[in-house]
């Protein structure tokens, strides 16, 4: 077989991953328990000051601001939908096996398995911003929604992206779907906020710390509110942008590369 | 004694006289120095910002800020930020040599630096009687949210209870670009599906690009079988 052939057969492949776990998300209702969260969180900011009568907020970038403010909880809850299981989990249900029959490339799964989940990943997130969208287009006017907004979606997308690549990585390293899923929460949560506070106190660079940068999808609607909650939680202010976009990239990238390496030589 | 009766009304009326003058010289001062009035009618951070004017002794013409308008939809650090403000003279005569006021006070920490507070000093033109003056001040600031107050001053006096406050929002300029962000986004996408070429080149310089013989994946099978062994394709 040439090479043509090989990487025909392999990009096939990936295809066949990519519908394959397209069917999975659909079947496991997983993808329509995502989007009804980020359905239900982002009509909140509607629908409850609507029913108690209380007042929006006078401009549309603070109304976004504090409607995206949950947003990263959506990508989290992404992360650990979508990825916490992944590697492990076909391990776990031992339908790893079925590549004995059906031989395919370990990274081939693992590239479907990556860009269906981003897609999907990408969907939910898209519902949340067009939710939000409309309720300010309702509110204030169509003018609101500048360039910002877009800005705020793609920084998103970036984002999740990285989060879902070091989701992979530790399916990859670790065997039980439980513990990684768990481990994943606890990284998010716990871990990188915590040693963010640490390095903040101590006046030690923490700009490598990927969970500050989360802070743009608020910040790019530039409103200049104490939103991002109290000031010793808070990611540092001085953060740039191009920078998280580096940052964003170089976890992806490596951490989808020890996703690979750890899929290719785990034992089955 | 007629005379000294005499001397004493023409004293009496001198002192009537002269006190008539010196209270009709007195008037405008009246009207412009007003009563004393202690009252405190804006907040701790705005007086702060006013110590060199004087607070003692207020005047109280009818004139005051009725309104501020910002004719632009959003505020913008680093463009110039336009004011419209409305002033409302109640008095049926004219007054000149006002000056008006405005006082920027940051109210949070979203820069995370030391609040910033900023004073706008301008001389007025003459406020016509009974009338609404429409002033423009453009300025520049940075980004935060303020609680903007205008008010009078007369000489070193702040004119009681003349003024208005607001709150503002002035956004930071903007951030980042599109056009990056796509470009990153297209980059993992183009990582991801030009890593599938990847193996394909490994196998080819391992000399490994050919698929196993059935024969020898049959062997494996059997091999994974056995309880206990791990095989790795």
């Amino acid at each position: 077989m040439t090479i043509l052939n090989e990487w025909k057969q392999d990009y096939y492949d990936v295809w066949l991953n990519i519908r394959f776990e397209f069917l999975k998300n659909w079947k496991s209702k997983r993808s329509l328990v995502a989007a009804g969260i980020s359905v239900t969180l982002s009509s909140l900011f509607y629908l409850v000051p609507l029913l108690t009568g209380s007042d929006f907020p006078t401009e549309a970038n603070e109304f976004l601001a504090t409607s995206t403010g949950l947003i990263n909880y959506i990508l989290l809850l992404n992360a650990i939908f979508f990825g916490a299981d992944a590697i492990n989990g076909e391990h776990h249900k031992k339908t790893t096996l079925l590549i004995y029959p059906l031989p395919q490339r370990r990274s081939v799964i693992l590239f479907g398995k990556f860009i269906m989940q981003l897609l999907t990943s990408w969907g939910v997130i898209l519902i949340y911003y067009l939710i939000t969208g409309t309720e300010t287009v309702l509110i204030y006017d169509v003018n609101a929604l500048t360039v910002d907004m877009l800005k705020s979606i793609l920084f998103s997308f970036l984002y999740m992206g990285a989060l879902l690549s070091i989701t992979f990585f530790l399916s990859a390293l670790i065997r039980n779907p439980a513990i990684s899923m768990a481990l994943t929460f606890f990284f998010f949560f716990l871990l990188f906020p915590t040693l963010n506070t640490l390095l903040l106190m101590i006046d030690f660079d923490s700009s490598w710390i990927l969970t500050n940068y989360s802070a743009f999808i608020i910040k790019l609607f530039r409103f200049p509110s104490d939103i991002f909650g109290p000031r010793h939680l808070r990611s540092p202010d001085d953060i740039d942008f191009y920078l998280g976009i580096r940052i964003c990239l170089i976890y992806t990238i490596i951490s989808f590369a020890g996703a690979w390496l750890f899929t290719s030589r785990k034992e089955i | 004694m007629k005379i000294e009766k005499k001397t004493r009304e023409c004293r009496l009326s001198l002192y009537i006289l002269i006190l008539s003058v010196t209270l009709l010289l007195l008037v405008p001062f009246v009207v412009v120095k007003g009563s004393i009035d202690t009252e405190s009618y804006c907040q701790t951070c705005f007086h702060s910002s006013l110590s060199h004017l004087s607070q003692n002794n207020y005047i109280s013409p009818a004139v005051r800020i009725r309104e501020i308008i910002f004719p632009d939809q959003q505020l913008e650090e680093g463009k110039l930020i336009n004011l419209t403000v409305i002033i409302e003279n109640k008095d049926d005569m004219s007054l000149s040599g006002f000056r008006l006021i405005i006082v920027l006070t940051e109210i949070t920490d979203a820069r995370g630096e030391e609040p910033v507070n900023k004073t706008i000093n301008k001389s007025l033109d003459m406020i016509p009687a009974v009338s609404n003056v429409t002033d423009h001040i453009s300025f520049t600031n940075e980004f935060g949210e303020y609680i903007l107050t205008a008010c009078l001053a007369y000489g070193d006096t702040i004119v009681p209870k003349s003024s208005c406050s607001t709150q503002v929002h002035i956004l930071s300029p903007p951030i980042g670009d599109v056009t990056t962000l796509l470009f990153a986004l297209g980059g993992i996408l183009a990582f991801i599906l030009f890593a599938v070429l990847v193996p394909g080149i490994i196998d080819q310089f391992r000399f490994l690009s050919r698929k196993k013989p059935l024969k020898d994946r049959w062997r494996m099978i059997k091999g994974f079988l056995k309880k206990g062994q791990k095989m790795v394709i």
